[in-house]
């Protein structure tokens, strides 16, 4: 009688378990096996072939049953072959990541350097170049913000004419100290592609000296004493050093150090609304200077 | 919140189902003797029986096995000498199969068994009254 391919892949594979078991009794074992499903087809002819296969069990399972009775070390099960593609597949991206980063760690080394004295950090072996003191940033030879424009001069203020100087900016870095003089002046690095304009422009009673052109500044001003300051954008850091001026800071985001003169008197009027700052005694002097600081999310801190 | 405490909920219902003593692996380990008696006491009772006949009458009277435990364990016991094995055809048309009978040793074995489990049984109903 012939039997199914199925059968006969059933039984050769369950030969193949029975592995240390003599030839002799595993040829006992598979005829009985196969007298079995027979005898079981014969019985009920609408039984199918896979239900009574599926009844015996896998025959990985049956050969270890036959060792394990016998007290023999059962065979290992084979690997599917999806288990197999899986792990060669698996350590094969491994070790082409680990060869990426190799490759990249050689190539891009030293990972960050830091230069203090020029304020400038570069990132993967000098990849990407950020300069601080020129407000450029750089990927490979692509700049990316700016050109780094180094803006300087100054101007006389005089108090007759002048009583307020308003700074518009996008993101900046700023620090104020004093003027020796009535002079205004300013040394600022730039990141914008705009032709240089004339920075401080007089418009009335006051001065608008505009950066919000520019994507990113960082300014060192000398500002001269009563002249109010208005002070107004988005992100910045600025650094207020014993201010004879009024001042008007408004920003989304910063951060604010403010250092009060020991000899003047301030009238503080702070809004913080996230964040965290130090804080300000007020005085009622009539000769007070006026600080008003708005800020959304922050820090105030008082030097 | 409530999706962490269900969360703990049911790790903690995992951890004490697994903490439970599992009666399912007692029945297993007492059916293993208690199978072997009952299938060398069938094959004494009838004389001679085959794989198929076997299954049969353990599921009619409620001690069902599976094929694939049944050949194994009959080619053992045939291996260690309890048992006697022949290939027979029917007929014709049949296919050959294979009947089991008791050795002489078998017999014996089997002897041992019964008082083993009549002694265990007695022990048992002793320490019930």
């Amino acid at each position: 009688m012939s039997t199914s391919p199925q059968l006969e892949s059933y039984l050769a594979t369950l030969d193949k378990s029975l592995g240390s078991i003599s030839i002799s009794d595993r040829a006992e074992i598979i005829t009985e096996i196969k007298s079995h499903v027979l005898a079981a087809q014969d019985r009920d002819p609408s039984q199918k072939l896979e239900s009574i296969l599926a009844a015996l069990g896998e025959p990985e399972q049956v050969a270890s049953k036959y060792l394990l009775d016998r007290g023999l070390k059962t065979a290992k099960p084979a690997k599917r072959p999806i288990v197999k593609w899986l792990v060669v597949g698996f350590l094969g991206s491994m070790f082409l990541f680990l060869a990426f980063v190799t490759v990249l760690i050689f190539k891009f080394s030293p990972l960050v350097q830091v230069s203090k004295d020029q304020q400038r950090v570069t990132l993967l072996g000098g990849l990407i170049d950020v300069d601080g003191k020129g407000g450029t940033v750089r990927i490979g030879d692509i700049p990316v913000s700016g050109h780094g424009k180094v803006i300087s001069g100054a101007r006389h203020i005089d108090p007759a004419q002048t009583n307020q100087i308003n700074i518009p900016f996008n993101n900046g870095t700023f620090e104020f100290s004093n003027s020796t003089d009535d002079t205004f002046s300013w040394d600022c690095s730039l990141a914008t592609d705009k032709p240089e304009t004339n920075l401080a422009v007089q418009k009335g009673k006051s001065i608008d000296f505009d950066l919000s052109e520019s994507s990113g500044s960082k300014c060192e001003f000398k500002f001269p004493k009563n002249v109010s300051l208005k002070l107004v954008g988005n992100n910045m850091s600025a650094v207020i050093d014993r201010p004879f001026y009024n001042v008007d800071l408004k920003a989304n985001n910063g951060k604010l150090s403010l250092t009060p003169d020991p000899s003047a008197h301030y009238q503080y009027d702070i809004k913080l609304l996230n964040g965290k700052m130090d804080s300000f005694e007020s005085s009622e002097a009539k000769d007070a200077y006026h600080v008003s600081i708005s800020m959304t999310n922050g820090k105030i801190r008082r030097d | 919140m409530c999706q962490v405490f269900l969360l703990l909920y049911i790790v903690m219902l995992c951890i004490v189902q697994y903490m439970i003593p599992d009666i399912e692996n007692w029945k297993t380990q007492i059916r293993k003797g208690y199978l072997e008696l009952c299938i060398l006491l069938l094959i004494e009772n009838k004389k001679r029986l085959y794989g198929f006949d076997i299954l049969d009458l353990m599921e009619k009277m409620g001690l069902p096995i599976k094929e694939g435990t049944l050949y194994p364990l009959l080619n053992r016991m045939t291996t260690d000498g309890i048992l006697a094995s022949v290939w027979e055809t029917e007929n014709l048309k049949g296919h050959p199969r294979k009947f089991y009978s008791l050795s002489k040793d078998g017999k014996r074995f089997l002897q041992e068994m019964q008082t083993e489990f009549e002694k265990m049984s007695q022990i048992y109903k002793q320490i019930l009254r």
